[in-house]
């Protein structure tokens, strides 16, 4: 089996779903071939994972130009890209599966199903690229069909803005990208991962080019996985519909920047470029768990996050804990998935409504509210979660580094403060359509929306056995830690949302800071002025040498008018100019030569 | 070897035949671009086959007393760009004219520029190359001149008068070509080697003449202003053609001057650094740009710049590079020149400030017009990824780090272009009504153009191996 038949059957069933969307009759079951090729997709991986033998691989010609200079697109499966297509394999159809029960307006489905049938096949492309072409050829195509789900819903004002953030983001980090892939190629002429990894690895000082080509995929990682200061464009994301934000935040997408410095870390090791991701890392997680905290946005809450997991995994390879950073990647994915497919249950029960203070409570559907609550306690990192096990790793990995594992600490409070405040808020409201309509909605919610949920929620759990059976020894200290960080956070949000009736975070001075987002788009703003202002500058250059061609074009005119009015007709101006004429011709015989 | 002079021959049969039959205009301009892109096919189809590397010559008498013949050559340039100029112009023919007014002219002008512009790709010496040129200015003269919109004529005089004052320099270089070759030879390829027998100010005189003349057609800054009024006030196949085919008239003459002329070593690097701040300086002024058909001929100058620096880097692979380039260009501009003469056609309106929420009632054009900035943005499986890959592995191998310099004007360039598309397409809140439909025959040239950027995006090799042997 060739490796790209993994993709092959999300592409048929995207375009099926597109033919179908087109068509009257055919609409209702464009969601449904979309599904069937999402599911083909998985299972072809699944077998792919259990018989790697079976499989064909390795690298395809694609061009040569200049005579020797070639092109070829590699793909490898390794064991981060294994990693990645499980996840993939397993988020995916689950992804599908909730789109069925929310996206349950008829128009427009056909559309929705393409662009996410491209997004999942681009995500699987890239999961198994490698080297750069084909890596680069998936990146791009996660970058456009995230542009259009994002923005996919445009009657509203919202979406339009948020797809339009992401994507000039994206642009900025596929040039970046691009520029890094081209500077590698002309040191090492060769776009393989691995021929790269040796070459730089055999290397005794890395050069310069190279080191601005490492910097130059860095931050176009960064880009993609949401690092500060390119972290904004993901919380606006929350725009598109939720089954997007859910695929985008856990196994696609935000992952595609980690995967890549994944597979370089042994070279940014080399070129000593590990204190990039550390810093960075550490300043994102700090950002997104703050803003988390002051955020009242039922998914942007959310959102934030994942941008403080992200910050995590870089800060995890930033000390070069490559197995941390994995463990994590992994679990992060699964509780993610499931927290925003029950915020998207929530929002369809309250008819959209996404402040926290707004929405009416999961109380009133349990089995809601169960899955809700081992997400949460997954992403607070509560022991039977397996949530507990990827951070464990990342603090133990940090606690030869006093201050980064004192950072880890303090954040590890603030994940389990904001995280219960998203969950117990919510709870004890009546809602704005009063307690029966939601309850009649909240029953009403599609089993397709449900089922993927429990699915998830069952894996949270399991993956723990899995964790306890790999794991050989663990610092019990770093777990003791983590866990009064995380309770004591949670116990923190217990006392302020739940017992006293007036609550103090939500009115201080504090809060109302952190749901500013650090002003960094308000930093963006200023950068998009100040070139706007450039702008303004070249135009009015533009307009002066416009005016020099006017001016030349004039002058020109003008001789020619004033030559005209010489040929008069009167005999006594040309016996003049005649007589100037000749005495000038004589001074110029006599005197020059 | 079929007689190249069918594909002078050939138009100017339709160019008589158009003006005898004039109710059936589109008819014969189309089954003209058809005619001659499958002559076209068949040239390309065999030296595929073949793979000669060798630049084909057809000889006539012309001027015997001054020794000057009726040259025509194909290079494996030329090859590239007539296939691109018979794609463009069968989509132009086939859907421009939307309004269906004056429709005889403009089939007569596009079949009188298709003379003009096979007659300039496989010209083999500089008078025939000269001739042609003129040619391939009158037509786009009467585009805009006559078919144009609101400010048509100060847009043509314009245009005209920096053509002509091209051509002057072209002819005085050409003069002095003729003067200083020995032999008195014209013949553009095999001047290649008798170029360094000249004298160095000579060679240095007639490279910059010849530089500043194609510079202006490109365009180049600061040579660029005729561009955004010529080609936003052009009929929609008048900007279709200017900014497809014509502006590579000048890109063609950069990549013959600068493969053939040792001396244009001695200037690549102030070229190159020219065409970065022509590329980032026409961005910039992008920018300020409220009229869709501006905004795309500002893209043009913006690609053009960035296939100029790629024959500056004077490298086998950055050749290849800017005639990809071109090649992607000249097909995805012609699209996007499409949609907005589609869009103003539809909404009789061009200000992006005023458009609101297209794609709600012009669901193609605005795909179409979404996948153009994809292109432009360099979309791997398009033509855009395989022309910047080029392009800048050949800046890389010449000017090092700084060779990737051009590359960042497409952050500019796609982000002002997503801005606009965001605001003006796919924001449907209050979406503006159109007052005409689509013509389906639009969306027939939509079709031809995304096919061909698909076609060379994800087999770029067809052409490529074709150039691989050698780029002449």
């Amino acid at each position: 089996m060739d490796i790209l038949y993994l993709i092959l059957p999300l592409l048929i069933g995207g375009a099926a779903s597109l033919l179908l969307g087109i068509n009257e009759n055919g609409k209702r079951y464009s969601k449904y071939a979309a599904f069937a090729g999402a599911l083909g997709s998985s299972i072809l991986t699944l077998i792919a994972l259990a018989y790697p033998a079976m499989l064909q691989y390795g690298q395809i010609a694609w061009f040569t130009a200049s005579g020797s200079i070639s092109f070829p697109l590699s793909f490898s499966f390794g064991y981060i890209n294994q990693v990645l297509l499980i996840l993939v394999g397993i988020i995916s159809p689950l992804i599908f599966l909730y789109s069925i029960g929310y996206m349950d307006e008829p128009g427009e489905q056909g559309r929705y199903y393409v662009e996410l049938s491209l997004f999942a096949a681009s995500m699987i492309l890239l999961a198994v690229s490698g080297g750069f072409i084909t890596f680069f050829i998936a990146w791009e195509g996660l970058g456009i069909t995230s542009y259009l789900l994002i923005g996919f819903w445009m009657q509203k004002d919202a979406p339009p803005y948020a797809a339009r953030k992401a994507i000039t983001t994206i642009v900025i980090g596929d040039i970046m990208m691009l520029s890094g892939i081209l500077l590698i190629w002309a040191s090492l002429n060769t776009f393989n991962f691995a021929a790269i990894i040796s070459a730089i690895g055999a290397m005794a000082a890395v050069p310069i080019s190279i080191i601005v080509a490492l910097a130059l995929i860095i931050f176009g990682a960064f880009t993609k996985s949401a690092q500060f200061p390119f972290h904004e464009w993901l919380s606006d994301a929350m725009e598109g519909p939720t089954p997007v934000s859910a695929f985008l935040h856990s196994s696609t997408m935000v992952k595609a920047g980690v995967f890549v410095v994944i597979i370089l870390l042994p070279i940014i090791t080399h070129a000593n470029l590990l204190w990039v991701l550390l810093v960075f890392g550490i300043i994102t997680s700090i950002v997104g768990a703050f803003n988390a905290s002051g955020s009242t946005h039922l998914k942007k809450i959310l959102a934030y996050s994942t941008i403080e997991d992200l910050g995590l995994m870089f800060v995890a390879l930033g000390l070069n804990a490559v197995s941390a950073a994995v463990a994590f990647f992994i679990v992060q994915a699964i509780y993610k998935a499931l927290l925003f497919m029950n915020a998207g249950s929530i929002m369809k029960a309250n008819n959209d409504e996404v402040d926290i203070y707004q929405v009416s409570s999961f109380s009133r559907n349990r089995l809601l509210f169960a899955v809700g609550i081992i997400g949460a306690i997954s992403l607070a990192g509560i022991f039977p979660a397996s949530g507990f096990f990827g951070k464990l790793l990342i603090d133990s990995a940090a606690s030869s580094n006093a201050t980064v594992y004192i950072i880890l600490t303090v954040l590890d409070f603030v994940t389990g403060f904001y995280i219960f405040r998203w969950l117990f808020i919510p709870i004890g409201h009546i809602g704005k359509n009063g307690s029966a309509a939601i309850r009649a909605k909240y029953s009403a919610l599609s089993k397709a929306m449900l089922v993927p949920q429990v699915i998830l929620a069952a894996i949270a759990l399991l993956l723990t056995i899995l964790f306890l059976y790999a794991l050989t020894s663990v610092s019990i200290q770093a777990a003791v830690i983590l866990t009064a960080a995380s309770l004591f956070g949670i116990l923190s949000a217990y006392l302020l949302f739940r017992t006293s009736p007036n609550n103090l975070w939500e009115r201080s001075r504090s809060r109302e800071f952190l749901s500013k987002g650090f002003f960094v788009n308000k930093a963006y703003a200023y950068i998009a002025s100040g070139i706007a202002a450039i702008a303004i500058g070249i135009e009015s250059i533009d307009g002066a040498i416009n005016r020099l061609v006017y001016v030349g074009a004039e002058g020109i005119l003008r001789i020619g008018n004033s030559m005209r009015r010489t040929g008069n007709g009167i005999v006594n101006t040309y016996v003049a100019a005649l007589a100037i004429g000749l005495v000038l011709l004589i001074a110029i015989l006599v005197f020059v030569i | 070897m079929i007689p190249l002079i069918l594909l002078i021959i050939i138009p100017s049969a339709f160019f008589a035949a158009i003006a005898v039959f004039r109710r059936y205009g589109r008819i014969l301009s189309t089954v003209s671009a058809l005619a001659g892109l499958a002559l076209i096919l068949f040239i390309f189809g065999s030296s595929l086959i073949s793979g000669s590397a060798a630049v084909i010559s057809q000889s006539y008498s012309y001027i015997p007393s001054l020794g000057i013949q009726f040259t025509l050559s194909v290079s494996n340039i030329s090859l590239v760009l007539l296939l691109m100029a018979s794609i463009i112009l069968l989509a132009t023919s086939l859907s421009g004219n939307m309004g269906l007014e004056k429709e005889t002219l403009s089939s007569l002008l596009i079949v009188l520029f298709q003379i003009g512009a096979y007659g300039l790709f496989i010209s083999g010496n500089f008078f025939i190359f000269f001739i042609f040129w003129d040619i391939g200015v009158i037509a786009p003269f009467f585009m805009i001149n006559v078919l144009g919109s609101a400010n048509r004529r100060i847009a043509s005089y314009k245009f005209i008068l920096y053509e002509l004052f091209s051509s002057a320099l072209l002819l005085t270089a050409i003069i002095l070509v003729y003067f200083y070759s020995p032999g008195h030879t014209l013949n553009i390829y095999s001047l290649a080697g008798l170029y360094s027998s000249m004298p160095i100010y000579i060679q240095e005189t007639i490279f910059s003449l010849f530089f500043i003349a194609f510079m202006i057609n490109m365009p180049l800054f600061p040579l660029h202003t005729w561009l955004p009024d010529a080609h936003s006030e052009a009929s929609t196949q008048g900007s279709m053609m200017l900014s497809g085919i014509l502006t590579k008239f000048g890109g063609f003459g950069m990549l013959l001057i600068f493969i053939t002329m040792p001396i244009a070593r001695s200037f690549s690097l102030y070229i190159a650094a020219l065409a970065t701040i022509s590329a980032f300086y026409a961005a910039f002024l992008m920018m300020r740009q409220r009229d869709i058909k501006r905004i795309v001929a500002h893209t043009t100058i913006i690609e053009m710049s960035i296939i100029m620096f790629s024959i500056a880097t004077m490298t086998a692979i950055g050749y290849e590079g800017a005639l990809y380039g071109m090649l992607s260009h000249g097909l995805v501009v012609a699209l996007m020149f499409l949609a907005a003469g589609g869009i103003e056609h539809m909404f009789h309106e061009r200000n992006i400030g005023v458009l609101k929420g297209l794609s709600k009632y012009s669901k193609t054009t605005s795909y179409v017009f979404l996948i153009g900035i994809f292109v432009m943005s360099g979309l791997p499986l398009t033509t855009g990824f395989v022309s910047d890959l080029l392009i800048f592995i050949g800046g890389i191998n010449a000017f090092g780090i700084y060779g990737i310099v051009p590359l960042f004007s497409l952050i500019l360039l796609a982000g002002f272009m997503y801005l606009v598309i965001n605001r003006s397409f796919f924001a449907n809140k209050q979406p503006t009504k159109p007052s005409e439909h689509l013509p389906q025959a639009a969306k027939a040239g939509y079709a031809i153009l995304l096919l061909s950027i698909f076609i060379f995006g994800i087999l770029p090799f067809i052409v490529l191996n074709l150039v691989n042997s050698s780029i002449l």
